[in-house]
């Protein structure tokens, strides 16, 4: 399954993003920051997904302690472009070190609406 | 002409923050003289009006850094305005103008992760600063070359100082450090004792009734240029306490304290006081309530000893949009 295009948001205090990847593909380049410094998206076309058709959003940040954030998809497949994909992560904080690695692993078919 | 030494004050800062909503990250720390040097922003361009009716009456400063994800560039620019040596309430109360007028620019440098077991963020900064300030003196040795005691002037300030601002995230702590140590070509006005003249005048026609003038606000003593070396050191702890164990908590709270010497005296400033952060984003300072301690070291006079109580300070930031 391809997904015909994919963004990725991470909503809350972006201070030092070391790492985003979709599928094992590093797309830190593409993230583009808000200017108020409240979120980062990456948004990526024709992303072909793994044979098990789970979806891997893996981030990498580091922030002071406490930084809590929340992670929106939103997309569309290939395969049937009138159906949307759609998942969302909440209450992501910071605990220790100023470390936060968010991996998000969901099956696809189930992200579907 | 009878001078009376003015009291120890309260202050009240008021921070308006031209912010789109609450959880912007930015940590602008004040102290009690309105002097702090931490200033912690994650935002791509920020500005901010900032109104104390203490030491200084308005200020602007503008806020730049050009990644906020990555090490790079930051900056900012500041300009300051006051009318007043004791800022709003003296004016209202009197009249009296000391005008002043501060302008401070600072270029540096964000890394992160210089240090790998935890998360890190150092800005070091170049920070030139200009000042004019207009100052009412009373220096009586004046009268002795048949000058007038009272006089008003105005002098400029220079300096270059080097700064730097230092965000630690070890164990389930932040700390925010700030260091600043340079050289300044000053004067010693803001050192001076403030004081409050009321001249009295025999009545016009009347050998036994007088008349007091206005209150004026002064500043005692001689006034001379001098260059120092300054040093100043702000640290805020944030241990992580919520202040409400509801998932909705808005607010954590955390400790200050503050170290101020002027590097021409044996006089040393210290503040100390507990602050309330954001909850979702520590990294920004709502507001603090705070005690400087009387100023000490063997250069201060003894009368200034036994009136100074210190100060009481509050802090207050509103996101305005």
């Amino acid at each position: 399954m391809n997904l015909k295009e994919l963004t990725v948001t991470l909503k809350g205090p972006i201070w030092n993003i070391k790492d985003f990847e979709i599928e094992g593909v590093n797309v830190k380049d593409k993230m583009k920051v808000a200017n108020d410094g409240n979120s980062a998206a990456v948004k990526v076309n024709d992303l072909p997904v793994s044979d098990d058709n789970v979806l891997n959003v893996f981030i990498n940040l580091g922030a002071p302690n406490g930084c809590r954030y929340e992670v929106v998809g939103a997309g569309k497949t290939n395969d049937n472009p009138s159906r949307n994909i759609a998942f969302s992560e909440s209450d992501l904080v910071v605990k220790r070190l100023g470390k936060l690695i968010i991996v998000i692993d969901k099956e696809i078919l189930n992200l579907l609406s | 002409m009878k001078a009376k030494h003015y009291p120890s004050r309260s202050v009240l800062f008021i921070l308006f923050m031209f912010v789109n909503t609450v959880v912007n990250a930015q940590t602008f720390f004040e102290t009690a003289k309105d002097d702090g040097i931490i200033s912690f922003s994650n935002r791509k361009k920020l500005s901010q009006i900032k109104v104390s009716p203490s030491s200084t009456a308005a200020s602007f400063g503008y806020y730049f850094i050009k990644s906020p994800s990555q090490s790079g560039l930051i900056g900012n620019l500041e300009a300051k305005a006051k009318p007043n040596e004791q800022g709003m309430a003296v004016l209202v109360k009197t009249g009296d103008l000391q005008p002043g007028l501060q302008l401070n620019g600072a270029l540096g440098y964000r890394l992160y992760n210089a240090i790998d077991k935890f998360f890190s963020a150092f800005d070091f900064y170049i920070r030139p600063s200009y000042k004019l300030d207009g100052y009412s003196i009373l220096d009586t040795l004046r009268a002795v070359s048949g000058s007038e005691a009272f006089y008003k002037t105005n002098k400029s300030s220079f300096a270059l100082n080097g700064l730097m601002n230092v965000l630690l995230s070890p164990g389930k702590t932040n700390l925010y450090i700030g260091v600043q140590y340079g050289l300044n070509w000053t004067n010693n006005g803001d050192d001076l004792d403030d004081i409050s003249i009321q001249t009295i005048h025999p009545y016009p026609g009347s050998a036994t009734q007088t008349f007091f003038t206005d209150i004026k606000q002064a500043k005692s003593g001689v006034l001379r240029n001098v260059t120092s070396h300054p040093l100043k050191a702000d640290l805020i702890i944030d241990p992580g306490i919520k202040l409400d164990n509801n998932k909705e908590a808005t607010v954590r709270l955390g400790f200050f304290g503050y170290y101020r010497t002027n590097g021409y005296e044996k006089k040393y400033r210290e503040g100390l006081g507990i602050c309330f952060l954001n909850e979702a984003n520590p990294g920004k300072i709502f507001s603090s309530i705070g005690y400087e301690l009387p100023t000490h070291g063997p250069d201060v006079k003894i009368e200034n000893r036994r009136k100074d109580k210190g100060m009481v300070f509050v802090t207050i930031g509103y996101a305005i949009f």
